[in-house]
């Protein structure tokens, strides 16, 4: 099964508070950009699946058409707390590599074309 | 849209004729001192820059510097030099927010020193005015009983909704992001021949490059989005650092061209799109003092192969508000790693935290911190993985921390290179050891610093070396 990194040109994010993280996902093609629109893939709910985190810790899931890119913005939290940086909990101070879950997120649509 | 960088490099253009020329960098110190960034300021200078502007001050690493009055990251002399010198040949004026990983009056004055040293190395005269990033207790508690509500910016539980007389009363110290307006206050005494240039405390980013063209008259909502784009220097290119300068030229009617300063980086519509939505968690929206910047109807067009040009951002006027970063202090805390090679020694580890937590107990009530109770003790890992599992003769870190047991929260920390440690609750907190590849012993100092809220402690104690002795704890620091 193809991951999203596979269609993603650049996969990145950045603390935007001490209390936010916020991941960059950036599409080559205008294709894959809006199969990944369309699809139900990037919900709020999937992404606190992913992260392990509650719904409403996730602050807004944008899709960026000019620049075929999807902003994922969510409050840093352990297990299920909220935190800030430099918390003891906090695994990452600057929020840089809080993208690797979303690396390898699978794409489940056998139709999309992969261009990576 | 005309532009490009042949264009750019004639001679005799004046401001009038083309736009307003913004060189931007970032000055906070974690760049370290690059010749690269000096010759793209010295670049930048050359291709007629009107001002200089660079962001030197950023709280997402966290409260902690804020807190305890530290820099973080030491301002780079160099990389003020080459701007403060350029600056005062050319003519044109520096806007520089000032202070590394906070921007309250201690950590401006670590930079402050900079610009002291410069002058005195150079014999010259450096004239600037500087604005106080911090805000007074007395002053946001008169806002308090004149009725005035400062509700939190986020939903999160890590704020109080509303900014309350205990919050202020708790805060080491407080700052506000500044908008540009302080700066184009202070920009009137440049004009009128006073100064050389503005150096602030905690700024809002995309303030410092704001400020210069809105005191030339040049319109709100291209000057923020040009701000908002170059704020982090050569961020915005591609490939993307922020490690050299970039130029952003501004018409009156709002049109932003921005180019890299060093030739052989280029800006393409998705380095500079891309860089807009970027450390922001909507990429759309921007709240700012006095009013909200609007970039979902902007337009990004490559102008030629290393400069793009960008227009149709709004602005929405809102009442004007700051925002404010507060600390309070939650006490002390240390962790810290050290390396056992000698076969024997680590045969007798366990022994040997036992001493050492008795030796660290024993310290920290020398020191006077009250109500301790031991709290480390030690174990091997139930079950280490096996990518970990030990060799004979392998090095050992021990990791350990402790804090007051009153406090106590289960938690699990991760260090840098494998290391891990783990508290519980109820019952002393068990000390894992791990191999790792490190080999010098590592220590973190500090005073955990909570924005606002929180309720962990913890006490900082450096050791020196492990094993230790007992003297090599007296070195605690003392709420």
């Amino acid at each position: 099964m193809p991951e999203l990194r596979e269609i993603a040109t650049t996969l990145r994010s950045k603390n935007a508070d001490p209390f936010i993280t916020t991941c960059d996902v950036f599409i080559r093609e205008a294709s894959d950009y809006r199969w990944l629109k369309q699809s139900q893939l990037l919900t709020r709910e999937h992404i606190a699946e992913l992260y392990r985190m509650p719904v409403k810790a996730v602050i807004g899931i944008y899709f960026v058409d000019n620049i075929q890119a999807v902003k994922i913005s969510f409050f840093k939290t352990h297990k299920g707390r909220y935190i800030a940086s430099g918390d003891l909990e906090d695994l990452d101070l600057v929020g840089a590599q809080q993208h690797i879950p979303l690396l390898r997120m699978a794409i489940p649509d056998a139709n999309l074309r992969v261009t990576g | 849209v005309h532009g490009g960088v042949n264009q750019h490099l004639e001679a005799g253009h004046n401001v009038a004729e083309r736009g307003l020329r913004i060189l931007s960098y970032v000055c906070d110190g974690r760049t370290g001192a690059r010749p690269e960034l000096e010759d793209s300021i010295r670049a930048g200078i050359e291709q007629g820059a009107d001002v200089i502007s660079a962001q030197g001050n950023g709280m997402d690493m966290g409260p902690f510097f804020l807190g305890a009055g530290e820099a973080g990251a030491p301002p780079v002399k160099q990389n003020f030099e080459v701007a403060v010198m350029g600056a005062k040949e050319a003519h044109i004026p520096f806007v520089f927010s000032l202070g590394g990983r906070a921007g309250a009056d201690a950590q401006l004055e670590v930079y402050l020193r900079v610009f002291d040293e410069i002058a005195r190395d150079k014999g010259i005269t450096i004239r600037a005015a500087v604005i106080s990033g911090q805000i007074s207790k007395e002053y946001l508690r008169a806002k308090l009983d004149a009725g005035i509500e400062m509700p939190r910016l986020f939903d999160t539980p890590r704020l109080s909704p509303f900014l309350s007389a205990t919050d202020i009363d708790d805060a080491e110290v407080i700052q506000a992001q500044m908008g540009p307006e302080p700066i184009i206050a202070a920009l009137k005494l440049y004009e009128a021949g006073e100064i050389d240039g503005v150096l602030t405390g905690r700024a809002v980013d995309s303030g410092v490059q704001m400020a210069y063209p809105l005191f030339r008259g040049y319109p709100t909502a291209g000057s923020a989005h040009m701000a908002k784009i170059v704020e982090c220097g050569s961020m915005c290119c591609d490939p993307p650092n922020a490690f050299y300068a970039v130029m952003a030229e501004l018409d009156h009617d709002g049109t932003v061209r921005v180019w890299p300063t060093r030739p052989e980086y280029r800006c393409t519509v998705r380095s500079v799109a891309g860089h807009a939505v970027y450390e922001r968690e909507n990429p759309y929206q921007e709240k700012n003092p006095g009013g909200t910047l609007d970039v979902s109807e902007a337009m990004y067009e490559q102008v030629d192969d290393r400069t793009v040009s960008v227009y149709g951002a709004t602005w929405d006027r809102n009442p004007y508000t700051v925002k404010l970063e507060g600390v309070k202090s939650l006490g002390y805390e240390t962790t810290f790693v050290a390396i056992a090679n000698d076969p024997a020694l680590i045969a007798s580890l366990p022994a040997l935290i036992d001493q050492a937590t008795e030796a660290t107990s024993l310290a920290v009530v020398g020191a006077g911190v009250a109500s301790r109770t031991p709290w480390v003790s030690a174990r091997y890992p139930p079950d280490p993985p096996r990518r970990l599992s030990l060799p004979r003769r392998s090095p050992l870190s021990c990791v350990w921390w402790h804090r007051r047991r009153t406090l106590l929260s289960t938690s699990r920390r991760r260090c840098a290179s494998g290391c891990s440690l783990e508290i519980s609750r109820g019952g002393p907190p068990p000390l894992e050891i791990w191999p790792s590849r490190w080999r010098a012993p590592f220590s973190s100092k500090g005073r955990r610093m909570s924005s606002m809220s929180g309720t962990s402690c913890h006490l900082t104690i450096r050791p020196s070396r492990f094993p230790s002795r007992s003297s090599s704890f007296r070195e605690a620091s003392v709420p």
